[in-house]
């Protein structure tokens, strides 16, 4: 019986100072959470009640005649990117595929509608907050009769998604007069950094380029002959170190070896990892001191590889990404399948980041500058 | 993201409160809620739609009790608890059990081929299937049959070499040859296991797919796994269903598993191709890949640790109240014999304290130490005992006296002195608590009874299920002892999960551990949150069952 007692006594105290600092614990995350809608313009931005968010009033007022001409352009944009043309092929016109379906003849605006609107956006990925945002915005719309037929509709999504795309100005590769110029490719495993690289390299080259490529993957097995063979395919020079090495030190080696050869670009691989992993992010952070030690100014971009069939965790890993290293860009891979990647649409939209490239295959040539336009088209293109 | 599913339920909860019978139009809202927490999740919109079509036809006429009799008092029931539990079960359908093994073997070789999507993890987890054979005591040999990705096919020799085990490739051979060849390299090298890694492609690339069609009719694999990225979104179904009607697979492997991805896709996927998910990445070594277990990943695609929590909170909301006063009663040393009688209840219906004691991890294998005496019937004795006192001696058990002693003893059939020292260990007790009652804020921050059901399925799950269940923020903390414990503690999903909650659980369960011992002390509080949970959910089911 003593010895119950005593193993109770020591249970209860263990145990209440365990609670108390659970309920701290929890006390202070929910303090976190409550602050974290504020710190997400997503949120804000296309709220109605802002009239000087260009989004709200091309939504709420439906007055967007830029729009409509930019689209319009975009009709025939697609047609000189046939590969990425391939989904958008079986219809054109603006807003393909099932949105046309959903808006066929300018029906009379059903609630429905915007339900299917609505499904089309959530099957796209664009995620929930951003479909039912604008969604809700319609039958709002709709109710005050703000909206006349579906036309308008589609007038306002285009302003919409173009508007979250709006800080991403700039796409394709930066021509920029440091040399070199440095650019880091960051992402979570199978991502596509290193067959991105590849592409870049290769293009670039194809411009006549000094690039050197540095094989910053030092976890992954073969990941640096995978680069190799791009490198030689390139006939870029590529700096690697033994399996396993601190990948800062391979990048600092090919930032120095680029300075005294006076190359234009390097490009800069390093190992995927989840944003969840907080030691392999303060890696990243200390190649990325590393890389301004070795070069002034460097690494002049910081790219983001996104999986376009990722759904809505991309979102956070974009933001992870970006609050350790400070994201200069996104490039988009695995667009060729039936996945739309919509989730660059938030990435873009929340965190301001332009999305530069779309990857659209295996080959070198499969990496295209990012249409913003083609990119919400083909978000509607029909599927099958 | 956690904390939007649980305002969603939160919502979905106050959303359809105060109403007598669930109707489209009172679930409605609720039914807005949990289909963005859904797709928060990625899981899939069709099956969202299903999913919440069944709930629905389910829930709609059900009549919900809004008010029940509760040991004297009245008690309000939200009628959103029976809403969230029907999601609950449904959810759990979805998911599905997972009766099979997770590699079906064959003689004289067992062939497992390995495909899906670019950059979902073939590679990887052909080399972690590898060292979990090599750990069944099989001889696995790896197939290097990509060929199109640079460096493929070094990544697998590098790994298989870590491994020491041998990894078949010929260069200039077609995947389909290749893999033909290696069923004759496995015999040769007397391999039992052989394992494909083709390469990635799109379920649209008709060539490739038509490749894996060819090396499945060649090699007529007993186990083909579908790879899929735990971070897949809405597209996943599409590919994973025209894999499955190509190359019909056996299950599914999902991996990136230990990142914050919800993984709802393994839902859809379930859902849609009816196939099972049978290993999950957990990790980037050689060793990061486990058998599925389903609770896990349903809770996790759930977010199990807000909506359980959560819809513990429904079910103790009043139970809670009475937990919460009980606990400042405590607190502040005004809890009272009877407020321990309810208690001691409720301990009792968890069921053998010897059974409950044999679970804690707390005493490892050899059981509870000998002088942890595990007895049963001293419950009954100090039941017994209390029910022979009067109202005001179970309201101050300060006035018992040697006579009041004795006729209590009298009536109760023991001795005086059992009955002095009941009383005396039960003032022992709320004395303590009165002093640990330091920290002002701890007051009214104990929702507490939450635990009851955890130690309920505690009973049922063996011990080492605990830890099984942590990864998504987990089934939360089972009571402590002193403390009424936390909610399931809805709010922290990435705790360090494991640790703490086995901690945690140590700690609940090493409380329950107290109560058969030494029931005066601590256990109290705990029996009678413990109590009235039970009690709230054995009303609950009675309800359920006359409607």
């Amino acid at each position: 019986m003593n010895a119950a007692f005593v193993i109770l006594v020591g249970f209860g105290l263990g145990a209440g100072l365990l609670g108390y600092a659970l309920v701290r614990a929890r006390k202070r995350r929910l303090d976190t959470f409550e602050s974290e809608p504020e710190a997400l313009p997503i949120k804000e931005s296309p709220l109605p009640a802002e009239p000087a968010e260009p989004v709200a009033e091309a939504v709420s007022t439906l007055e967007v005649d830029e729009v409509e001409v930019k689209v319009e352009q975009s009709a025939e944009k697609p047609e000189a990117d046939p590969k990425i043309h391939d989904g958008l092929a079986r219809s054109r016109g603006f807003l393909l595929g099932r949105l046309s379906e959903i808006f066929t003849s300018g029906a009379s605006l059903k609630d429905e509608m915007v339900d299917e609107l609505e499904e089309a956006l959530l099957s796209a990925d664009v995620g929930v907050r951003m479909a039912m945002e604008f969604c809700d915005r319609v039958r709002e719309d709709i109710k005050q009769k703000r909206v006349k037929d579906s036309g308008d509709i589609q007038q306002a999504l285009r302003a919409y998604l173009s508007t979250c795309f709006n800080g991403a100005a700039k796409n394709g590769f930066p021509h920029t007069s440091e040399k070199p110029h440095v650019v880091l490719f960051v992402g979570v495993n199978g991502a596509g950094k290193t067959t991105t690289i590849g592409k870049i390299a290769s293009q670039l080259a194809a411009e006549n380029k000094n690039i050197v490529l540095a094989a910053g993957d030092t976890f992954r097995a073969a990941a640096a002959e995978q680069l190799e063979i791009w490198s030689q395919r390139t006939n870029a020079k590529l700096i690697r170190g033994e399996a396993g090495v601190d990948p800062a030190s391979v990048i600092f080696n090919a930032l120095s070896h680029a300075k005294e050869s006076g190359v234009d670009y390097v490009l800069a691989d390093t190992a995927g990892r989840l944003h969840t992993k907080s030691e392999l992010m303060d890696e990243l952070q200390k190649i990325r001191r590393v890389a301004g030690k070795a070069c002034e100014g460097a690494p002049h971009d910081v790219w983001l590889v996104v999986d376009a069939t990722m759904g809505q965790n991309a979102l956070q890993q974009a933001k992870e990404f970006h609050d350790a290293l400070g994201l200069t860009g996104v490039v988009l891979t695995k667009l060729d399948g039936t996945a739309r990647g919509g989730i660059v649409v938030s990435i873009a939209h929340t965190l301001k980041l332009p999305i530069l490239f779309v990857g659209v295959g295996e080959q070198a040539d499969d990496l295209r500058p990012f249409v913003p336009e083609n990119f919400v088209e083909s978000l509607f293109a029909a599927q099958n | 993201m956690l904390e939007i599913l649980s305002d969603g339920f939160k919502r979905a909860k106050s959303a359809i409160g105060g109403e007598t019978a669930l109707s489209e139009a009172n679930i409605q809202e609720a039914v807005r809620e949990i289909r963005v927490s859904l797709l928060e999740a990625d899981v899939e919109l069709g099956v969202v739609k299903t999913f919440l079509e069944r709930v629905k036809s389910r829930a709609i006429g059900e009549l919900v009790q809004t008010e029940v009799k509760h040991k004297g008092t009245k008690v309000k029931r939200s009628p959103g608890e029976h809403f969230v539990r029907i999601c609950h079960n449904e959810l759990e359908k979805l998911m599905g059990s997972v009766e099979e093994v997770p590699i079906i073997y064959r003689r004289p070789f067992t062939t497992i081929m390995l495909v899906g999507l670019q950059g979902t993890g073939k590679t990887t987890t052909a080399a972690k299937l590898a060292k979990y054979l090599l750990n069944e005591k099989r001889k696995p040999l790896l197939v290097a049959a990509d060929i199109y990705r640079p460096a493929a096919v070094e990544q697998l020799q590098t790994l298989g070499a870590q491994l020491n085990v041998p990894v078949f490739h010929q260069p200039d051979l077609s995947p389909p040859q290749l893999c033909a060849d290696a069923l004759r390299e496995a015999k040769k090298r007397k391999r039992d296991v052989i394992i494909f890694d083709t390469a990635g492609r799109l379920a649209i690339d008709d060539t490739l797919m038509g490749e894996l069609e060819e090396i499945k009719e060649r090699t007529n694999p007993t186990n083909t796994f579908l790879v899929c990225d735990a971070m897949a979104g809405q597209d996943t179904v599409k590919s994973a269903s025209e894999f499955n009607r190509r190359i019909d697979i056996s299950g599914f492997i999902l991996t990136k598993i230990d990142g914050d991805a919800r993984g709802g896709a393994a839902l859809s996927i379930r859902e849609i191709t009816k196939k099972p998910v049978k290993f999950l990445g957990v990790g980037e070594g050689v060793e990061a890949l486990e058998p599925f277990r389903p609770e896990g990943l349903a809770s996790r695609i759930l977010g199990m640790g807000d909506v359980v929590g959560l819809m513990r909170d429904f079910e103790n909301i009043v139970d809670e109240k009475e937990a919460e006063r009980d606990t400042k009663k405590l607190l502040k040393g005004k809890f009272t014999l009877d407020d321990f009688l309810r208690q001691l209840k409720s301990i009792k219906q968890l069921g053998s304290m010897g059974d409950i004691l044999e679970k804690f991890p707390i005493f490892g294998d050899q059981g509870p130490p000998d002088g942890v005496n595990v007895d049963d019937n001293a419950f009954g004795v100090m039941e017994s005992m209390i029910q022979s006192m009067t109202p005001d001696e179970r309201q101050e058990p300060q006035i018992i006296d040697e006579s009041r002693a004795k006729r209590i003893a009298r009536g109760a059939g023991r001795k005086k002195n059992q009955v002095l020292d009941l009383v005396q260990r039960f003032e022992m007790m709320r004395g303590m608590m009165a002093n640990f009652a330091m920290p002002s804020g701890m007051l009214g921050k104990m929702p507490g009874m939450k635990q009851l059901n955890q130690l309920k399925q505690l009973k049922g799950v063996n011990m080492g299920g605990m830890g099984n269940m942590a990864p998504a923020g987990g089934p939360g903390l089972p009571g402590m002892p002193g403390m009424p414990g936390m909610p399931g503690m809805p709010d922290m999903p990435d705790m360090p999960d494991m640790s703490m909650q086995d901690m945690m659980s140590q700690f609940g369960l090493g409380g329950q551990a107290d109560a058969p011992a030494g029931p005066q002390k601590r256990s109290a509080k705990e029996t009678q949150k413990q109590k009235s949970k039970r009690k709230a959910q054995r009303k609950a089911r009675k309800k359920g069952r006359k409607r």
